[in-house]
């Protein structure tokens, strides 16, 4: 199968166990870590690079001082007297900011609902609290319980009109419009509300791909829920629209208009408290500039202190930077790895060069040109990276995979890793051709003599 | 077939520069059987060396059928002594990770013959060296003479018009040495040309032709059968 002077270096890599074990073990010990090491930072600039260009950290986020430090600081220690309530109108601050591409509500909810299975013939309340409107997540927007008897609920199942879910609670967001603009959520069936909708009290929904499909059940096309209600605890919501699929978990959720006076309770300032208001700009170069304006907005408004605005890019990018550096700092120190293991690697096939000596000497005494010896040399060290190389990928992909999970990054590619591999390869093919430079340099007669 | 004129090879050791080959001039005509006599030290390795192409000349020229072959690139140079050169050396220098059949394959490998052709060729070759029986023994199952017959059977595979033999015989015993003699000679009869380098005054007198060294220089060529001076 192999021409004679291939035999040789083969059956010599397999006559010397040890040594050619320890060879092709330093290969793959320093291309298992450089890879891995490569792989780290390929991916940490990689997921970090698409977790900021998401359109979450395009955004400011302006809140009342309370809900934002509400955890942190004893009520006794506040010094100052909150009174600010933020409002939809209060979107209008963006006009003050050109760099504010749009402006929405944005808050958390959650959407409590009435199955086949549901005890209904108590109240409410004996049901444990039925997300209370002071929620610190929002909770429902809904204060006036809807209440519905067993038989109400019977002739609800009959109705072709209602959609009973076989879920107890669903989450997603009360929204303001332009939440969707932001996110590039648009409609796959029926339609997004609008700002016309906020005025009025229909209790309107859209829902998200995944979730619409989980409702409608296996086999049924999600799209026969729209104009259908959903028997809520909190009353019937009809459906109005199913998003199409966005990647993300807004696939899973709901969305309904947020309206300041949802609720009837006029003036009850905790549960607006947690209203935050979110301006996303056009470019996140001008977040810090936009910031600026719309605080001092927010400032003639409300007073000093009052508001506060947090800007998540601003505290992703210290993580950002964090991970960027540790990944270098691995990468370093792997490449030393790797480095030392080449030096190593190679003074090893030095060594095997002089003790081969004579034998090239006999070699070109047969009829090999100096080429010819240096390409059979090189087959061993294509040989020694080929298999540290396949040991290495083995070593590699758990080290990467542990090293990745480590840094919170959640999405990664092999291909990385992949590219880190090749890369260590040719670089020990590359140090493998230094030794194989010295079989050029011997001297055939003065081989022959040793 | 070879012509060497004034060769003259030099060896730089640092400080000292020691003269191997002073300006050696000799004629092998194709069919000659020629040996190479001289002490230790008197440079019969390195002409044998620069006769194979092994080793170049610090100074003069070296024809073979009339072509200069000192200035011949690197590859050119393995070509020929590829196809046309076959080498025995005392100590056989058979590798030792190769069978019998496999070291003579070998040249043949470099000359670009297929395996099968390789094979079929090496595996007659050793009969004729009567080693039918030895063909995938390695090396090292093999006795001295056994390795150099190999060897011989190795020089033979691309038909070489030139068997350089560097003292063939000094590893073996007597007997065995008088077969490896034998099979040389029955090749010089089969129209070879064989070059041998010898201490032994003995079989130096078997050989047509006596080239004597001392300090690098010929001291004497002599045709041995017709016993004069050349």
């Amino acid at each position: 199968m192999f021409k004679e002077p291939y035999k040789i270096i083969l059956r010599r890599f397999r006559d010397r166990p040890l040594e050619s074990g320890l060879l092709v073990l330093a290969v793959a010990l320093g291309i298992g870590a450089f890879s891995a090491g490569f792989s780290l930072l390929m991916n940490t600039v990689s997921y970090s690079r698409n977790l900021m260009s998401s359109p979450e950290y395009k955004e400011l986020i302006f809140s009342t001082r309370s809900n934002s430090e509400e955890m942190e600081t004893p009520v006794r220690e506040k010094l100052v007297q909150e009174t600010a309530v933020l409002k939809v109108s209060d979107l209008e601050a963006a006009k003050m900011a050109p760099g504010v591409q749009w402006a929405f509500v944005q808050n958390r909810a959650h959407l409590r609902l009435i199955t086949r299975d549901s005890q209904i013939s108590s109240p409410p309340e004996a049901m444990g609290p039925p997300a209370p409107p002071e929620s610190a997540e929002g909770g429902t927007s809904k204060n006036n319980f809807f209440t519905i008897s067993d038989d109400e609920r019977a002739a609800a199942e009959k109705d072709e009109s209602v959609v009973i879910a076989e879920l107890d609670e669903i989450s997603g967001y009360e929204v303001t419009p332009q939440f969707f603009n932001a996110w590039g959520i648009t409609a796959a069936d029926g339609s997004l509300f609008t700002d016309t909708d906020l005025n009025s009290t229909a209790n309107i929904i859209v829902l998200g791909s995944k979730l619409a499909s989980l409702i409608a059940g296996e086999g049924n096309n999600p799209s026969i829920l729209l104009g259908k209600k959903l028997l809520t605890r909190e009353g019937y919501q009809t459906i109005i629209g199913i998003t199409n699929p966005v990647s993300s978990s807004y696939d899973s959720e709901y969305f309904a208009p947020y309206r300041d006076q949802s609720g009837g309770v006029s003036g009850f300032r905790r549960r607006f408290m947690d209203t935050q208001l979110r301006f996303a700009v056009y470019n996140p170069s001008d977040l810090d500039q936009t910031a600026e304006l719309l605080k001092n907005w927010f400032a003639a408004q409300f007073g000093e202190d009052q508001i506060t605005v947090s800007n998540p890019r601003a505290e992703a990018m210290q993580l950002v930077k964090r991970n960027g550096g540790i990944g270098i700092l691995i990468l370093f120190l792997s490449a030393a790895g790797f480095f030392i293991a080449l030096v190593n690697v190679s003074n090893i096939l030095i060594s095997r060069v002089l003790r081969m000596k004579k034998g090239v000497g006999i070699l070109m005494a047969v009829g090999a040109a100096k080429k010819d010896i240096m390409n059979l040399f090189l087959l061993e060290t294509v040989l020694i990276a080929l298999l540290g190389g396949a040991a290495g990928t083995a070593l590699a992909l758990p080290l990467s995979n542990y090293m990745r999970e480590a840094a919170g990054i959640t999405t990664a590619s092999w291909l990385f890793t992949a590219v880190g591999v090749v890369l260590s390869g040719i670089v020990t093919v590359l140090f493998g051709i230094i030794p194989s430079r010295h079989y050029m340099k011997i001297d055939p007669a003065e081989a022959m003599r040793s | 077939m070879i012509k060497l004129e004034n060769i003259n090879k030099q060896y730089d050791l640092g400080t000292v520069k020691v003269n191997a080959l002073k300006n050696v001039s000799l004629e092998i005509k194709r069919g000659d059987y020629a040996a190479i006599m001289g002490p230790s030290g008197s440079g019969k390795s390195t002409l044998m060396h620069i006769l194979g192409i092994l080793d170049s000349a610090s100074r003069g020229k070296y024809y073979l059928e009339d072509y200069d072959v000192t200035s011949l690139p690197d590859r050119e140079q393995a070509r020929i002594r590829n196809q046309h050169f076959g080498f025995i050396f005392q100590s056989f220098n058979l590798f030792p990770e190769l069978s019998a059949v496999e070291n003579v394959m070998l040249p043949m490998s470099y000359a670009g013959v297929a395996a099968k052709t390789r094979r079929e060729k090496a595996v007659k070759l050793l009969e004729d060296v009567g080693l039918s029986h030895r063909l995938t023994h390695l090396p090292t199952m093999l006795s001295g003479g056994e390795q150099q017959r190999v060897a011989i059977a190795r020089a033979l595979s691309n038909d070489p018009d030139l068997i350089l033999a560097d003292e063939p015989t000094g590893n073996l015993p007597s007997d065995k040495g008088e077969e490896i003699l034998e099979i040389l000679e029955s090749l010089n009869r089969r129209g070879v040309t064989i070059v041998m380098v010898t201490h032994n005054p003995e079989q130096s007198k078997r050989a047509g032709y006596v080239i004597e060294l001392r300090d690098g220089a010929v001291i004497k060529e002599s045709d041995t059968l017709e016993g004069k001076d050349v």
